[in-house]
């Protein structure tokens, strides 16, 4: 087939954020009436590339092209006024709003200045209808299903009428009829020739709706190929396969028979799905599995902040009931959340407070805080985890993202937990800490500690666990020995192509 | 009705519901109640209230919150009775600067926000004090001439209304209309029920966010130029307890104070349910005390019942 024009191109784009270099020199090139699938492992940088071509984003270096012409976008308006349209995979829908005034937000029909809902409602109907889908337009988006917002928010990047449609991870929360609906649309739209990309991590996206994949893999151009001279094997082999950089503190070779935590079929309302999984005395289990398949909100159930609506919680033999962080706390359950500045730490207390946010009780008589005795226990906690600092008085947010995370876990090791729950728990740090909080959880569970990693770093999933646990849907899709786990077995899991059981 | 209007509408029912209660229980209770000269008491007490929680509702649905509002009707009482007795070019010239000060005074509150990311709640209680301390010197205490002719416009009787009721139900047909029909109100609800999703949408929220506490200015500084006619002079002190009330009155009416739920008509069955109740406990021979009492206990019945739903329907 004869390609068609290029509309719009990227030509060696980098991207850093504080030095740290997620994209690059990549090019791209989105061609009239072709589809192209852009697949990568988490953080590979397939996102910072749809945000930089859509102008969500600014390159640090490079170009990009409209009809072979140098623009610069500055916001996602810019990049909308050039023609093109991303469909985000967070959904960004008004939720008070109708479905129809959703769609047709900025560009609203109207009779002699005043927006005629009727029509405006007719033209979103049109639209919905476009793609295949029969959703009332009248209806409030808050009465819609995920799948039902999915498609909404689909048709009102298509209402624009773009000639480059972005869409992310579009299937995510569309079951398997309305996936080919969803394939069909992408099909005609191609016909009009309209440029579709589309980011996904399952193949049957990619081989139901794209002409070419590209594979990024830690920022860098690794592959590019027509669909069908490729099979996802290749794919899966190209986003993969990293040199294994040895780092991780040696693993457990014997898992003690003693377990420490067990879930049995607990549930999440429809986020988390009757997951169960056992924990021993002294273990590290990793949680992997791509973003969003549930397990932000397994690890916040764990900790009570998001608490299970059905199934058992089990600490040491005994049925607990985890309602919130407090009974965690209580149950000498410690949880290290992925957003460090939201939740890990008071930003602009001292670096002493924040250390010792969690053991007043302890330093205190009174009511009042024993001062002496205090510090004496912030300067051991700072030396023990190597925390680099002028003086324990200074603001946390004036460190290091890695100072700052070793604050957060000098925070909880001050309560003696002997459950630690770690939701990305090196993410945005610099290497030397990343080591160093390595190593301090293999030395934990050398006292004891039990250990849940949830983490969306391949690598350090495979290196750090003792036992892997991938997740899909909310679901567990598989369990592997971490001493047996490689990136090809994880991201067969992780992309649910069913080949698990493959010798 | 279409679109989402009708669920925006929805919010105002329990308002409507204890407003047609107010009256049935006051007409039972006191023959002197249901009158045509009491009606026009009530509805023209609660004009200029109505009108500043207009105003109040516009900075609400974008999920913020105009506290200066009682201080923009202060001045403009004040500039009323200053200028205005010299004739119609004094009382033009009071009603343009009336207007200025309050279209400014939330330019500086919206840019407040927009540009320095300080919380509504603040920088408009900033202002309000600022405004406070201008009419102080202007005016220490209630004083001036208000041009007689404007008093008796004002004051004119069509019926059971009164002129000033009448440019309160003129404010919220055009309010009305602003929201619900045109592209600007389709952005203030967008921008209310999230401004990073309305921004990714493409839509200037920070424009969107000065140009509704302009407007909050413009439409308390229109309630404050009505109030001097009501008044017959200028008071430093007068638009004091509109700040409180004018929340009071769209919360009571169903505005949400998260933002991006909620319509402008119950904002005024809010206005004269709070009216209402000085109306009836004043007949009754009640301190203004225990007003403050029912006042107060209905927010909080009004805000409880917001939190119930909203903790139903997330």
């Amino acid at each position: 087939m004869e390609r068609g024009k290029v509309m719009v191109e990227g030509r060696n784009l980098s991207k850093e954020f504080n030095g740290n270099v997620v994209l690059k020199d990549v090019s791209i090139q989105c061609v009239q009436g072709e589809g192209l699938a852009l697949a990568g492992e988490n953080g590979a940088g397939k996102s910072t590339l749809m945000n930089i071509i859509s102008g969500g984003l600014s390159p640090s270096a490079g170009t990009i092209l409209a009809d072979g012409k140098e623009c610069h976008f500055s916001c996602s308006k810019d990049g909308r006024k050039a023609g093109i349209a991303f469909v985000h995979q967070e959904l960004s829908l008004m939720r008070e709003m109708t479905a129809g005034e959703n769609i047709m937000l900025g560009m609203e029909p109207r009779r002699g200045g005043w927006i005629d809902q009727k029509k405006l409602h007719e033209q979103a109907s049109a639209v919905l209808e476009e793609i295949g889908y029969d959703i009332d337009a009248y209806e409030l988006v808050r009465n819609l299903s995920p799948a039902q917002r999915q498609i909404v928010e689909i048709a009102k990047a298509w209402a624009a009428s773009p000639r480059v449609l972005i869409f992310d991870e579009p299937t995510s929360s569309l079951n398997k009829a309305e996936s080919d609906i969803l394939f069909r649309f992408i099909g005609a739209i191609k016909k009009k020739g309209v440029s579709v990309i589309v980011i996904s991590h399952r193949m049957d996206d990619i081989f139901a709706t794209c002409d070419r994949v590209m594979v990024l893999k830690d920022g860098m151009f690794v592959f590019e190929s027509p669909v069908k001279d490729t099979d996802s094997d290749e794919i899966i082999s190209k986003m993969v396969g990293r040199e294994f950089k040895n780092v991780y503190p040696p693993r457990n070779e014997v898992l003690s028979s003693d377990i420490k935590l067990e879930l049995k079929n607990v549930s999440i309302g429809d986020l988390v799905k009757s997951v169960s999984l056992q924990v021993p005395r002294g273990a590290v289990i990793g949680i992997g599995g791509l973003e969003g398949q549930g397990q932000r909100h397994l690890s916040r159930g764990l900790f009570g902040i998001e608490p299970f609506t059905s199934g058992e919680y089990v600490i040491n033999g005994q049925a607990k009931k985890i309602a919130s962080p407090g009974d965690a706390v209580r149950n000498k359950i410690a949880f290290v959340s992925d957003d460090r500045k939201a939740e890990g730490l008071f930003l602009d207390l001292s670096c002493g407070e924040n250390i010792l946010s969690l053991s007043y009780r302890r330093n205190s008589r009174w009511g009042f805080v024993k001062k002496k005795q205090a510090d004496r226990e912030i300067l051991e906690g700072i030396r023990q985890m190597n925390i680099k600092l002028d003086d324990q008085r200074q603001a946390v947010k004036s460190l290091s993202g890695g100072n700052q995370q070793k604050i957060v876990f000098s925070k909880w090791i001050k309560t003696n937990p002997q459950i630690l729950i770690l939701h990305e728990p090196t993410r945005g740090i610099d290497v030397q800490s990343k080591l160093e909080i390595y190593e301090l959880i293999r030395r934990l569970t050398g006292e004891g500690v039990s250990v849940l990693v949830f983490t969306s770093d391949m690598l350090e999933l495979i290196g750090i666990s003792d036992e892997i646990y991938v997740m899909y849907e909310g679901r567990i899709s598989g369990r592997v020995a971490g001493k047996d786990a490689t990136e090809e077995a994880i991201m067969q899991l992780s992309a649910n192509t069913g080949k698990e059981e493959r010798p | 009705m279409k679109g989402s209007v009708k669920s925006h509408i929805k919010q105002a029912i329990p308002s409507l519901v204890i407003m047609v209660f107010m009256v049935g229980a006051a007409s039972a209770m006191s023959s002197r109640f249901f009158t045509a000269a009491n009606l026009r008491n009530v509805l023209t007490q609660t004009a200029v209230l109505a009108i500043v929680s207009a105003a109040q509702c516009f900075a609400l649905l974008i999920g913020g919150i105009d506290m200066s509002v009682s201080s923009v009707i202060s001045v403009s009482t004040i500039f009323v009775a200053m200028f205005s007795h010299s004739g119609p070019a004094g009382l033009a010239f009071a009603i343009a600067l009336a207007l200025a000060v309050g279209a400014f005074t939330g330019f500086v509150n919206g840019m407040g926000i927009v540009r320095f990311q300080i919380p509504a709640m603040i920088i408009t209680i900033s202002t309000q004090a600022f405004l406070k301390g201008i009419a102080l010197i202007l005016m220490p205490s209630s004083g001036g001439k208000v041009n007689q002719a404007f008093v008796k416009v004002i004051k004119t009787r069509v019926g059971i209304f009164s002129v000033a009721f009448l440019l309160a139900v003129l404010t919220y047909a055009s309010a009305w209309l602003v929201l619900h029909y045109t592209r600007f109100g389709r952005r203030i609800y967008a921008v209310g029920n999230g401004e990073l999703y309305a921004e990714q949408s493409g839509i200037d929220t920070k424009k969107i966010t000065v140009m509704v506490y302009v407007l909050s200015g413009l439409i308390a500084a229109f309630g404050g130029i009505i109030l001097s006619a009501r008044i017959s002079s200028g008071n430093p002190l007068v638009g004091d307890s509109y700040a409180m009330d004018s929340v009071a009155a769209a919360v009571i009416g169903g505005i949400s104070m998260n933002g991006g739920v909620g319509t402008i008509a119950g904002a005024l069955s809010g206005a004269v349910i709070l009216t209402l109740i000085n109306n009836i406990m004043n007949s009754m021979g009640i301190s203004p005390y225990y007003q403050y009492i029912l006042k107060g206990a209905l927010l909080m019945f009004s805000l409880m019942l917001f939190q119930i739903k909203r903790r139903r329907t997330v």
